[in-house]
């Protein structure tokens, strides 16, 4: 039923933390504890390494790609405190911009939805949320930080996609749309998820969601952009996945999508957002999905659960 | 096929069975995933290489489910049936019951055709065997719907549609009768005569077997004759005939009797053969225990043997008769445990049972990806039928119609040559299937400017402006970064971002500036009305209009649109000295080109713009003396003071001999 379509030996010297495909799948790019970065071309089932980029000096714990329209870019985050954006030019990879402004490891970066421009959200130990905002025109960076987010520290940082507020908030009569809100969840130590939004030139919080008993892993702001329901899932050292579900970012209700053996690490959404892959520390990779009645069924555990009818 | 066990994938990773590590998964996109092993980092981790540094290979897997149409038959079917089902969504809910029934045909013959094609070329790939069976139990269940949900017969009795049903699935012994039907007389000398006459008697084709018995060789013996007599005799219940249900069993009953008695008299002791025919058509539960050992599937002889037995019966007592059947055919095979019904087998029952929840739960695990439990049901929804069994939850089943849609539509469009197919699913599911739409529409790899231009084509037709501008901004960074800044623009242009054909303007300008080449004359003296999109672009525009009227040597107009462009007020500030720079061969002409008003605006800007540039640049120098900036020297500018004098001279020389023109012409006016 499944098959394996490629198998990339990363040749890394250790543990792996980030194995991100590019845009259209054809480029991945691959980050360890041996601090290095590593780029492979992924074509028809076959992989050749490309680059290998140097420039952190301690475990790298994420990377992430651009949007295409902005070329091929590259951002990492690492336990040097650093964050590095790559860029492709010609054949080679060169550095464009280093972010020296956090004091402690950099656990997490997610590029904003392309339509908001070039912004990248960071989160650090040391608590704190940084926003670069890239100027394309003369390529200059600027940095707001969002201080003390979440005591000891922030792990996980995920955009709401843009698409959300247009239609929600414009009203019908008026024939100018109000301007785009920017949003943007993190999850940390404080057993919190926050919800933090781009008012006046300001990162404010907006909401604080509490309902993990233990430091939260990670959160994802789920891609869909027409479900009227926005959807976020965050994954906990409380073993817990929770589904959090708003419609008015005001009101967040919040559904236990299960509680599982061991602690969850991870969460990610499917393109479309109608499947949520769990990763958990029992070694098992579960995926889930509403059915017609708009509970959470574990799609690859149990052959009965493809019952959607009954 | 054993659809309850959950298919297992093993990963070949060793990394992640070490202690402290597992595996991690995420999505790529709708349907691959990727793995690797995962450690925790917690706070008291050290920042030391991993005990496994250096022990094991670290690798990342991706995971994707398997497509079965890449196949090139496949592929077929699925691109026909896109065609059906598109009809079907035309029809509304609104056609009757003749049209829903021909577009079920319609599904059944494009998987006929697909089934022969794949038999004859079996021979190639090891898979079509497998897709045979697949194909083969679609086939089956497709068309058992069709006579219990899509075209039910008004009166409720389906025995004569069942047995057409096993007719078309075992039709080995039409098969063989058509054979002997052309062989002629002396026919029993066929090997296949006797299994071919039983098995047309079992099926129900009376008429048939009684042809095949008249070709025999003994055909005028009193045996046959009698066998003739009776076989003719035989009543046939028929909804159209007139007869009571009550009527035709008494009917049924004094047969029964009569045959019965003549069985008895011994007259087909010397044709055992011909007897047991007798038998399966007077039900005789010996002779029919012996076929049933003979028979591979359960649901083989179930439909003749209601024919038989109760040939009035009504399609809702199929299920409890059918569960009868099953458990006498398991006793005679010899099947203690219950698992010996397969996946189509069990589904058949279902279907008879009326169970539709079960049926469609069953057909999702068919190995087709989901193409045969999609199009059915959409089917069913269609005709009305879904809600019908589904006791009446409409919404339940819009919504399972539409998940699966949703999902077989997300299906396709992940894949890279029928993602076309997909978006017509993905339209019937609303606000979530157009914004599906959306998000895959632009990540359709694509390869090249001809692929890009298809999915354009198609997001336009839909109105789905945002992804047409993405792909045009992805495309002009492209074509960028391969040094084809032509082209950028025009993707720039598209893409309808004005700060994007801003800074490709730019570089065009720049690149000019710097070395005097004009790119892409071709791209920039097609772009007409759209320039508008960017001011500077229209800058870029109008100068190569007049770069044009300059090398074509029309100097007037050149001048003329030159001091335009010079107070336009778009002029890019790096833009400057270039631009002036042009101003001198037209200032300096032997013909004077330039009039004393328009020189003087030449100086105007010499000095309110030209000059605070250039001390701009010279603050530059000084603030940063390490680093080495020229000034400006461009091709046309060795040195920027000599320029700025030459400027200055050629204007005062320019404007001196305008006024004297000037002045003599309105002198001439005024004589």
């Amino acid at each position: 039923m499944v098959s394996l379509i490629n198998t990339i030996d990363t040749g890394h010297e250790d543990i792996i933390h980030g194995a991100e495909l590019d845009y259209y799948g054809l480029k991945l790019a691959t980050c360890s504890t041996d601090g290095i970065i590593k780029i492979f071309d992924v074509k028809n089932g076959n992989q050749s390494l490309i680059r290998e980029l140097k420039g952190h000096q301690g475990p790298v714990w994420q990377i992430s790609w651009a949007h295409p329209k902005y070329g091929n870019l590259l951002a990492s985050c690492s336990y040097d405190r650093k964050v590095i954006i790559w860029k492709e030019a010609g054949s080679d990879w060169i550095k464009i911009y280093e972010y020296n402004n956090h004091d402690s490891s950099v656990n997490s970066i997610a590029w904003a939805p392309y339509q908001y421009g070039l912004i990248l959200a960071c989160g650090s130990s040391d608590g704190s949320i940084s926003i670069l905002t890239c100027n394309t025109e003369f390529n200059t960076w600027e940095c707001k930080k969002i201080s003390n987010a979440h005591t000891i520290g922030c792990n996980a940082v995920s955009w709401c996609p843009s698409n959300v507020p247009d239609n929600m908030f414009e009203s019908k009569t008026s024939s100018t749309r109000p301007p785009i809100m920017k949003r943007l969840t993190s999850g940390g130590c404080d057993n919190c998820i926050k919800i933090w939004k781009e008012e006046n030139d300001r990162w404010i919080e907006e909401n604080r969601l509490e309902g993990h008993s233990d430091w939260v892993r990670d959160v994802s702001w789920s891609s869909s952009i027409v479900i009227p329901k926005m959807q976020i899932a965050s994954a906990s050292q409380d073993r817990r996945v929770i589904i959090w579900s708003s419609d008015d970012f005001i009101n967040w209700t919040s559904t236990i999508l299960n509680t599982f053996d061991d602690v969850v690490w991870g969460v990610s959404w499917s393109l479309t957002s109608n499947i949520l892959a769990v990763t958990g520390g029992d070694n098992k990779v579960s995926l889930w999905k509403t059915n017609v009645e708009n509970q959470w069924i574990c799609i690859n555990e149990d052959a009965s659960c493809a019952s959607i009818l009954t | 096929m054993d659809v309850d066990k959950v298919p297992e994938l093993e990963i070949p990773d060793k990394l992640s069975t070490r202690d402290g590590i597992c595996l991690a998964g995420n999505f790529i996109t709708n349907s691959k995933l990727s793995f690797s092993a995962f450690r925790n980092i917690t706070r008291q981790t050290k920042d030391v290489p991993s005990p496994y540094a250096n022990k094991e290979d670290v690798k990342v897997f991706h995971l994707q489910p398997n497509f079965i149409f890449d196949d090139p038959i496949l592929r077929t079917l699925i691109g026909e049936a896109n065609g059906i089902f598109v009809t079907l969504q035309e029809l509304q809910k609104d056609g009757n019951k003749q049209d829903y029934v021909k577009i079920s045909r319609t599904y059944r013959s494009i998987i006929r055709a697909c089934l022969e094609k794949l038999q004859e070329a079996v021979d190639t790939s090891e898979e079509y065997q497998n897709f045979i069976t697949i194909l083969y139990s679609i086939e089956c269940i497709w068309h058992l719907s069709e006579i219990l949900f899509i075209d039910p017969i008004p009166s409720n009795v389906v025995t004569p549609q069942l047995l057409e049903w096993t007719r078309f699935h075992f039709p080995a012994a039409e098969r063989n009768a058509t054979d002997l039907l052309l062989h002629g007389r002396d026919a029993d000398e066929s090997e296949e005569y006797w299994p071919s006459v039983k098995g047309l008697i079992l099926q129900g084709q009376i008429d048939v077997a009684r042809a095949i018995l008249q070709l025999h060789s003994m055909s005028e013996s009193n045996a046959f004759k009698m066998a003739e007599q009776i076989l003719k005799s035989m009543p046939s219940y028929n909804i159209y005939g007139g007869l009571s249900v009550q009527k035709f069993r008494s009917q049924w009953q004094y047969w029964l009797t009569d045959t019965e008695r003549k069985l008895s008299t011994g007259i087909f002791a010397t044709e055992p053969d011909l007897e047991e025919i007798i038998y399966i058509i007077i039900g005789n539960t010996q002779t029919w225990n012996k076929f049933i050992k003979q028979s591979q599937n359960w649901y083989e002889l179930f439909p003749g043997f209601l024919f038989f037995t109760d040939p009035a019966c009504k399609s809702f007592e199929l299920g409890t008769l059918a569960q009868c059947w099953i458990n006498r055919w398991a006793n005679i095979k010899d099947f203690a445990h219950s698992n010996f019904m397969k996946h189509l087998d069990k589904v058949i029952l279902y279907l008879l049972e009326s169970d539709i929840h079960k049926v469609l739960h069953s057909i999702q695990q068919i190995g087709d990806n989901q193409w045969f439990v999609t199009h059915l049901t959409d089917l069913l929804y269609n005709c009305g039928q879904l809600e019908l069994i589904g006791e009446n939850k409409l919404t339940d089943c819009e919504d399972f119609r539409l998940s699966l849609l949703f999902d077989f539509g997300s299906t396709l469009m992940a894949r890279d040559s029928i993602w076309l197919l997909g978006i017509n699913y993905l339209e019937q599911c609303g606000l979530e299937g157009e914004g599906a739409v959306k998000t895959l529409l632009s990540r359709i790899p694509v390869k090249n400017e001809k692929q890009a231009l298809k999915v354009i084509e198609i997001a336009q037709g839909r109105g789905y402006i945002e992804v047409e501008h993405e792909i045009c901004k992805i495309f002009a960074k492209r074509s960028m970064a391969l040094g084809r800044p032509g082209n950028a623009l025009d993707w720039a242009i598209r893409s309808k971002d004005t700060t994007y054909v801003t800074s490709i303007t730019d570089f065009f300008l720049e690149h000019y500036s710097k070395t005097g080449e004009m790119l892409c004359e071709d791209v920039l003296s097609n772009i007409g009305a759209k320039m508008f999109v960017s001011p500077r672009l229209v800058f870029l525009v109008k100068y190569f209009d007049f770069y044009q009227f300059y090398r074509k040597k029309d100097f007037p107009a050149a001048a003329e649109l030159l001091i335009n462009l010079l107070d336009s007020k778009i002029t890019p500030e790096f833009f400057w000295p270039s631009l002036l720079v042009d101003t001198i061969p037209l200032l300096e002409s032997n013909i004077p080109q330039i009039p004393s008003k328009e020189t003087a605006i030449i100086l105007h800007h010499v000095e309110s713009d030209l000059m605070p540039l250039i001390e701009k640049k010279k603050s530059k120098v000084r603030d940063n003396p390490e680093i080495p900036v020229e000034v400006i020297k461009h091709y046309r500018i060795e040195n920027i003071e000599e320029i700025v004098k030459l400027l200055r001279l050629a204007c005062a020389r320019n404007i001196s001999r305008a006024f004297i023109i000037e002045n003599t012409q309105k002198n001439l006016v005024a004589c």
